[in-house]
């Protein structure tokens, strides 16, 4: 094999490390998401047998957003083997003891049940905050686009768009300001 | 041998030939037939490996018409003797001479010919028309690199490889058996030598193009010959052709601080991109992307033109010396 | 003749007009009330301003009566904040219809748009003064982002 079909074949196979920002985001489609890129789906020598996988970095996990109700509509169960021992927990209570617990388990029940799961989730890294360790973020190369767009709150957007915004209602003339 | 043409017997008798009228089949083998090849197997296994055997052995062999065979099938006139000289090893024809001068035979009968002038003619012929088809084929390259790819053309294991598939190995006078491939090698050049005798050196010059050039076809030319400090040439080369200064930079990299590391190195010269390469780190990415910019300099991609083999050279661009 | 009969008119007219404007109410405009305190005595006064949207009107849009989506096809989603904030009192109070001047479909599809929006914590600051404005310091499950789709809503 010469030097640059080794190092063709090198880079092939080399592993990526993408990040991916949960604020705002369903847990539930990013997990699709991630599970791509996690297990290299999206990679055209992709193999079942092909262990091709990249990191991924999910940062930000405690802000992900639920749609309507269902923090409290969706049931996480748990059994503990003995009589009497299950328990089921809602979402918000789940996320507000571990706040990665929500997205682990979206991309954990996303792939399918085989021996690779465990070692595929080995690659994903979840930090419930923006604070990532440097030598991990230093690997990161590529950002993973998110499907939802953050929605920006009124008293966060600043005073200058807030005046220019042109107006479609006009009070009536005899209206009361309040 | 005969071991094995006996079970072939015992598996012809265990199944006659039906007579074509009318077709009986049978529902059972004899009771005999599976402890006989039980037996006849266990015999072969106890013997061990044995050594191939020379077909010229066999007793219905007939050197001539498969000399003649030879040279039709090439789709070439070769004079007979000469070709038959040609497969004559000089260590088979002394060891012939002396068996025969036992033997009483008047030392006049005794010339046998052997391949070693014919040798030494084929190699320059080949030697030759290799190097005038690679210079035409890939102008680019430096003379290291032809003379590396023509001396990969050249190797025993090259030459013999052919002269196996050409059918030469049973043909081939010599003590030992199967051949070796320096005799081989030997051999496809004693041939090329006895061609040009026969038929002319232009014909041989085609022989060498389609049954030696040929091997290059589908080759990763970098397996056979890759530059030495590449990037130290490729300044050379980027002054003489007065393209700028090459620079690596960096283009991409992913997994820094892992085992998996991965560099994209791509070299700019003048701010034109020259040639990108990967590699485990950031020397061996810079390396690889100067191996690449050559690459794109001399035309020996894996992506080029390919080779043309109907290339028709003059003969006097070869430079017979 | 005709100039004559003109000029004639335009007289009439004027003196019209001009007894028309001879009205015993005041003329309408916008009120804000502020309150204020004169030594024990707590005042109430009714101040004339103009509009603070006046100059910042769409024209074009806004001529004839407007719908966002009747008028301008627009999907307003209820992450439109700056929009939505426009058809709501200070207190987050959704304007009724006689203020807003929607159809009674776009009327009752902003409400929900606006309720959506104050649900997700995206307008905090347009809230009762008692609230606690920070969303993330709400009970139990309410202090987690959520996000509604518009697909949920009937009419």
């Amino acid at each position: 094999m010469s030097i640059a079909k080794r190092v063709q074949q090198w880079a092939t196979f080399a592993r990526t490390w993408h990040i991916y920002d949960c604020t705002w985001q369903n847990p539930f489609e990013s997990a699709s998401l991630v599970k791509t890129h996690l297990m290299g789906l999206h990679k055209p020598i992709y193999h079942p047998m092909n262990d091709c996988g990249d990191h991924v970095v999910l940062i930000n996990t405690k802000e992900i957003a639920l749609p309507g109700d269902e923090w409290v509509k969706r049931v996480y169960f748990h059994h503990t083997g003995y009589p009497g021992g299950a328990s089921w927990t809602l979402a918000w209570q789940l996320h507000e003891k571990d706040p990665t617990m929500v997205m682990k388990k979206a991309v954990y029940n996303s792939m399918a049940g085989n021996l690779q799961r465990r070692h595929t989730m080995q690659r994903l890294h979840l930090f419930h905050d923006d604070q990532v360790p440097q030598d991990i973020l230093a690997n990161v190369t590529n950002q993973i686009r998110t499907p939802r767009t953050v929605p920006q709150r009124l008293d966060h957007i600043d005073k200058e768009t807030l005046e220019n915004f042109p107006a479609i209602m006009d009070y009536p003339k005899d209206y009361v300001l309040r | 041998m005969s071991l094995l043409r006996s079970i072939a017997g015992v598996i012809a008798l265990a199944r006659p030939i039906n007579s074509a009228t009318t077709v009986q089949t049978r529902r059972h083998f004899k009771r005999w037939v599976s402890p006989t090849l039980r037996e006849l197997a266990h015999r072969v296994k106890k013997q061990g490996v044995q050594k191939p055997e020379p077909r010229s052995g066999f007793v219905e062999w007939n050197y001539r018409s498969e000399l003649f065979a030879f040279g039709k099938r090439l789709n070439e006139d070769f004079q007979l003797p000469l070709l038959q000289t040609a497969f004559t090893q000089r260590t088979y024809a002394h060891q012939e001479q002396e068996r025969q001068r036992k033997l009483g035979i008047a030392e006049a009968d005794l010339q046998m010919g052997d391949n070693s002038q014919l040798a030494t003619k084929g190699v320059h012929i080949a030697k030759a028309y290799i190097e005038a088809y690679l210079q035409n084929a890939l102008p680019k390259v430096p003379p290291v690199g032809q003379q590396a790819i023509a001396s990969y053309l050249l190797s025993t294991e090259t030459l013999a490889h052919v002269c196996t598939h050409l059918g030469a190995k049973e043909l081939i006078f010599s003590t030992e058996y199967p051949p070796s491939s320096e005799t081989l090698a030997q051999t496809l050049h004693a041939i090329i030598g006895a061609l040009s005798d026969s038929s002319g050196v232009e014909r041989a010059f085609l022989f060498v193009r389609d049954f030696i050039c040929t091997q290059l076809n589908q080759k990763d030319l970098l397996e056979i010959w890759t530059p030495e400090q590449p990037l130290q040439l490729l300044g050379e080369i980027c002054t003489q052709k007065k393209l700028g200064e090459p620079e690596p930079r960096l283009l991409g990299d992913c997994g820094k601080n892992t085992v998996l590391a991965a560099y994209h190195v791509g070299i700019y010269a003048n701010r034109q991109l020259l040639g990108k390469g990967f590699g485990e780190d950031l020397q061996m990415a810079t390396e690889t992307a100067a191996i690449d910019a050559l690459q794109t300099l001399f035309e020996m991609h894996d992506d080029r033109q390919p080779f043309d083999f109907r290339l028709q050279l003059e003969a006097k661009n070869v430079r017979l010396d | 003749m005709a100039t004559l009969l003109k000029v004639a008119t335009r007289t009439l007219r004027g003196t019209f007009w001009q007894t028309r404007s001879l009205t015993t109410t005041t003329p309408l405009s916008i009120k804000e009330i502020h309150e204020k305190r004169e030594s024990n005595a707590l005042v109430y006064e009714g101040v004339d301003v103009v509009s603070p949207r006046l100059d910042k009107m769409l024209k074009p849009a806004c001529d004839s009566t407007f719908c966002p989506e009747c008028t301008l096809g627009l999907d307003i989603k209820h992450t439109d904040v700056l929009i939505l904030s426009q058809y709501v009192r200070s207190d987050g109070c959704m304007l009724p219809r006689r203020i807003t001047k929607l159809c009674h479909r776009q009327q009752k599809k902003m409400g929900t748009l606006v309720t959506m929006a104050q649900k997700a914590g995206l307008m905090p600051n347009l809230a009762p003064s008692w609230s606690k404005k920070d969303p993330k310091m709400r009970f139990g499950w309410r202090k987690f982002n959520k996000y509604f789709l518009e697909s949920t809503i009937k009419y």
